[in-house]
């Protein structure tokens, strides 16, 4: 893989062009666009300074290039919208004229400037001269950068085989993709492999999923784990290493015809999982019937000892069958394999009602979960389709069931699980059709049934004459002799309290994370949300993707979800896993970070165990080899920067964001009466956009700050604040996407989280130091809070205002000695602090 | 329209409602009716309903729960808040209204200022009774040998701050 060389290049004397953008009149109409140009050309190192209409349009890209040939100009400044509207535009225009794109910078004079301090033209006016300045600045700085290319391994792993993961991997696998599948139970098949029927069309559920099972199996390009689990993933998008544990299953499946002869002669029962527990299997057994791979598996945990001396029935039957598939010497195995992309897909389990003390599950006989129903009615299951009471095993007359238990409660699970009210509107009309004479009333909150034929179907339960009740049950109580069960509720409908005596009573649980997944949110690094389901990327336009590029979520995994829904998302995984797998190469943004290996503390001092930066990185970017300096692994970074702001020794840089380049626009924008001004550190996502939000809605606050744009707030390093209250700055702001007790809003997973821990301390430093604890503060502005941010600087100009220039002049001098100190080593490695401060020299090192 | 104006005029009580609650929030009741199914007063008195309650906090509809004197009737076992899903506990609203009933000049049942009253008086909730036993004969303390009842020590600050807590009930 390429390593990123060090920044080289743009050694050669800058020669930059600035082209000040009318707008029509959306910038022209509040400042006079002539005279920016006009100051801009005076600025060091621009050689042509124009302003035009419009600068995007076909003639004003046409004018830069013409520039670029004519002018030999080496760097370009626009100064017009956001970058978030036209820097690829422009990227492209430069590009196209031959120089490297990331030889362009943008000031922005309009959604910062012109659309939203229309009341303050004069200040406005010096704003933009300092945005243009310090862009000037920073473009002289600038690097050319390359995209990174990385090859791309054309296999998929999927991690899971129920509905969700048997389609992925059909998907993929029709695509003509290498699909390697890991189950960690011993048949594929998951939960719809459990269940009866399926809603709304009363499908037989193993009858559709069936086939799908043995088409997975058979397909040459799909390689098939079962009884497995993933333990390691190691690697970065198209390049990932998997460690998967076979676990011992005494049974050679390619050998094992599943002709049933070991279970006869296995005197060991335990309750069959599989059954939800409510019949039994063997020590060795086969999960279900159309189990795929179609073997039994033997359970160690139960076995009698797995060797001929103890009991050895099992061998001796297959032996006798003419199979001699078991083998008592199976150990565990760790399998490697190399995907280029991960689909998670494990699905769901249900929460344990029996922590629910006022239904009495676990208690009741006759209380059961939707799930232990879905067996008792199966014909499959261990009662062959008859529905009995578990206390006495009579059919039960009268059933109720309770929605929502443990869903939508506080006490348990805050969300609703979404599928249970179709479930169980399905289950009453399979009773109702088995067994025409039973009374069945639904106790409900809402029935959810939004979603294609859903409603219809409630509608034709009702129709059947199922009960529908509205209003919770607040406790069942029990019969101790005959284990009937009295609910004792209210209907709403009719206002009147309810005491009714019933057979059998359903339950609802809430579906919960699949047992494990905290554990495989570490190891594939992926984030889980608060109930423990695991995160998308971004919940409108990534609803697929994790954080961690190239690994897929899809199906219950994701959050509850019925079964069109788990299949729909499946084949959307399987597409977003292609796009990868269909690349020969995977291209990276450069603008990530970069370990200086000489500066590393690591490689100085070997008996150093730093890792600072290890600690920071929210995607495990960084390796740290003993005894050898950090190192970066470019297709894992996703150019945050956390790193660099975290490392004590300044040896991480961020290509494009480095230390220098952001002093440079530090010391350009508080050249002149800095105390009347607010430095603004911005994160990209959120707080920069959260101001162009502002501006794009025209709300009008004062023209004080002056905005520097970082990937994140993470970024944000201890010393470009130092940097800006050396420079006297009024305030300073850091700002970054929310962090709220419902989790981060972060692009980045953790970058604020980062940010808010360092600027605490700094804060305490600076306040120790002798500043004024409201000059520096840190909010959090999301990308849709445009009015957050003017209130933000209405509310800071006002306290500005209050301080004074000159109280805060007085505060700086006495912060000066303080910061000269702290700044030493930036100003021994960042040449523009300087070429700005050369004469200051002697302060630096006096003190 | 008149009754119009005279919900607007009821709503506006919310906040102060609100106010008293405190963390309470009856706004985020869905009406599952958890609270009516397993109260106990609802055992005894059927016409009340927490749920129904709280949905008329929701409207403002203050005045009509306080004529109806249904309040009252909870006997502030908890349960409610041990079954709602939602965390809205009807009780702790139900003690709001009861404070701002008695603060509007609304009078609790007889039973409830006897209560108070004896209170005042004696020091006990309950004044010295004779009661019946199981063969239908009728004892006191005295007959029963046990001790005298002494009245709680500083009764004249306690009156006093009964008195200043029940004052408007009293009158």
């Amino acid at each position: 893989m390429p390593d990123p060389k060090e920044e080289k290049g743009g050694e050669e004397e800058p020669r930059i062009g600035v082209y000040v953008c009318h707008c029509g009149l959306n910038i022209a109409g509040v400042l006079d666009c002539g005279k920016l140009a006009e100051y801009a050309s005076k600025l060091p190192g621009v050689v042509v300074a124009r302003d035009y209409r419009y600068m995007c349009s076909d003639p004003g890209q046409a004018l830069i290039k013409k520039d670029i040939k004519e002018h030999n100009l080496n760097r370009v400044v626009v100064a017009a919208c956001s970058p978030k509207m036209h820097e690829p535009t422009f990227r492209r225009a430069v590009a196209d004229a031959g120089l490297n794109p990331f030889y362009f910078e943008m000031a922005n004079i309009r959604e910062h400037c012109s659309w939203c301090h229309s009341k303050w033209p004069e200040e406005a006016f010096e704003k933009a001269k300092d945005t243009i300045a310090a862009a000037v600045a920073k473009v002289g700085r600038n690097k050319p950068l390359e995209e990174i290319k990385v090859p791309v391994t054309k296999r998929v792993l999927i991690i899971g085989g129920g509905v969700a993961g048997i389609s992925a991997a059909l998907d993929l696998s029709d695509m003509g993709f290498e699909v390697i599948m890991v189950e960690r139970e011993p048949s594929i098949g998951g939960r719809m492999a459990q269940l009866d029927k399926t809603f709304p069309t009363l499908d037989c559920s193993i009858c559709i999923l069936g086939p799908l099972m043995v088409d997975v199996a058979r397909r040459p390009n799909v390689k098939l784990y079962t009884y497995s689990e993933v333990i390691k993933v190691d690697g970065y998008v198209g390049n990932f290493k998997v460690k998967i544990l076979k676990k011992p299953r005494y049974v050679d499946v390619d050998k094992c015809n599943a002709c049933g002869e070991c279970e006869k002669v296995c005197p060991v029962e335990v309750p069959n999982e599989f059954d939800e527990g409510l019949g039994w299997r063997k020590a060795i057994y086969i999960p279900f019937p159309q189990a795929v791979p179609a073997a039994y598996v033997l359970d160690e945990k139960n076995c009698l000892g797995l060797t001929p001396l103890v009991c050895g029935r099992c061998m001796d039957a297959c032996k006798a069958a003419g199979a001699d598939a078991i083998n008592y010497g199976d150990r565990p195995e760790i399998i490697e394999e190399e995907v280029g992309a991960i689909i998670v897909a494990t699905g769901y389990d249900l929460m344990d009602v029996s922590q629910i003390r006022e239904y009495g599950y676990g208690s009741y006989p006759n209380v059961v979960t939707a799930l232990e129903l879905e067996r008792l009615i199966n014909a499959a299951g261990p009662t062959e389709g008859h529905v009995i009471r578990p206390s006495d095993g009579k059919t039960p007359k009268k059933v109720a069931f309770i929605q929502c238990v443990g869903s939508r409660d506080l006490k348990w699970k805050d969300y609703c699980t979404g599928f249970c009210c179709m479930y169980t509107i399905k289950n009453a009309i399979l009773l109702k059709e088995h067994y025409p004479d039973m009374d069945i009333t639904v106790y409900y909150i809402d029935i959810r049934a939004a979603g294609k034929g859903y409603e219809e179907f409630y509608r034709r339960a009702r129709g059947q004459g199922i009960k529908f009740v509205r209003g919770k049950p607040a406790e069942i109580l029990e019969d101790p002799d005959t284990h009937n069960l009295i609910i004792v509720g209210e209907d709403l409908a009719l206002g009147r309290p309810i005491r009714e005596e019933y057979d059998m009573v359903v339950l609802s649980p809430p579906a919960v994370p699949r047992w494990g997944s905290d554990k495989l949110s570490q190891i594939l690094n992926i984030p889980v949300d608060r109930a423990g389901f695991f995160l998308e990327s971004h919940p409108k336009l990534k609803p697929i993707d994790t954080p961690t590029e190239g690994i897929y979520i899809c199906g219950a995994a994701h959050g509850p979800k019925d079964i069109p829904y788990s299949v729909a998302q499946a084949s959307g995984a399987a597409s977003r896993a292609a796009r990868i797998l269909s690349q020969d190469y995977v291209s990276i943004e450069p603008i990530i970070s970069y370990i200086l290996p000489d500066r590393c503390i690591r490689g100085i001092n070997p008996k150093i165990e730093c890792g600072a930066c290890a600690r920071v990185c929210p995607y495990n970017a960084i390796e740290l080899p003993p005894g050898q300096p950090a190192r970066v692994i470019p297709a894992k970074c996703h150019g945050c920067g956390t790193c660099v702001a975290e490392c004590p020794y300044d040896a991480i840089i961020q290509h494009h964001f480095t230390d220098e380049q952001i002093a440079s626009q530090i010391i350009e924008y508080l050249k002149e009466n800095p105390e009347e001004k607010i430095l603004a550190f911005t994160c990209n996502w959120c707080s920069y956009a959260g101001a162009d939000l502002a501006g794009t809605s025209r709300y009008e606050y004062p023209p004080n700050a002056r905005l520097i744009r970082v990937m994140c707030s993470g970024r944000i390093d201890r010393d470009l604040v130092y940097l800006a209250f050396r420079m006297g700055a009024g305030m300073v702001l850091v700002s970054g996407c929310r962090l709220t007790e419902f989790g981060s809003d972060c692009h980045y997973i953790s970058g604020n989280v980062q940010a808010k821990r360092r600027f605490e301390a700094y804060k305490r430093t600076l306040v120790r130091a002798g500043l004024t604890p409201s000059r520096l503060r840190l909010e959090w502005v999301s990308a849709a809070e445009g009015d957050k941010w003017a209130a933000i600087m209405t509310d800071m100009v006002k306290e500005l205002k209050k301080l004074g220039p000159e109280k805060i002049k007085a505060e700086n001098a006495k912060l000066r000695p303080f910061l000269d100190k702290m700044l030493r080593k930036a100003w021994q490695i960042q040449p523009v602090l300087r070429s700005f401060w050369g004469e200051k020299r002697e302060v630096v090192k006096r003190v | 329209m008149a009754e119009l104006l005279s919900i607007a005029k009821l709503m506006s009580k919310v906040p102060e409602i609100k106010a008293i609650i405190g963390d309470q929030k009856p706004e985020y009741c869905y009406q599952c009716a958890k609270c009516t199914s397993g109260c106990t007063a609802a055992k005894v008195v059927p016409e009340y309903k927490p749920h129904e309650i709280v949905a008329a906090v929701k409207m403002g509809m203050i005045e009509e729960i306080m004529k109806s004197g249904i309040l009252w009737a909870c006997s502030e076992c908890w349960k409610c808040s041990e079954y709602c899903p939602q965390d809205v506990a009807p009780v702790e609203v139900v003690l709001a209204l009861k404070n701002i009933a008695v603060k509007m000049g609304y009078r609790p049942p007889e039973a409830l200022v006897e209560m108070v009253k004896n209170a005042i008086e004696t020091g006990y909730m309950q004044g010295i009774m004779e009661v019946m036993t199981n063969e239908f004969e009728f004892v006191d303390r005295d007959s029963l040998g046990l001790p005298k009842l002494e009245r709680p020590p500083n009764m004249e600050q306690r009156r006093a701050a009964l008195m200043r807590f029940f004052g408007v009930v009293m009158k």
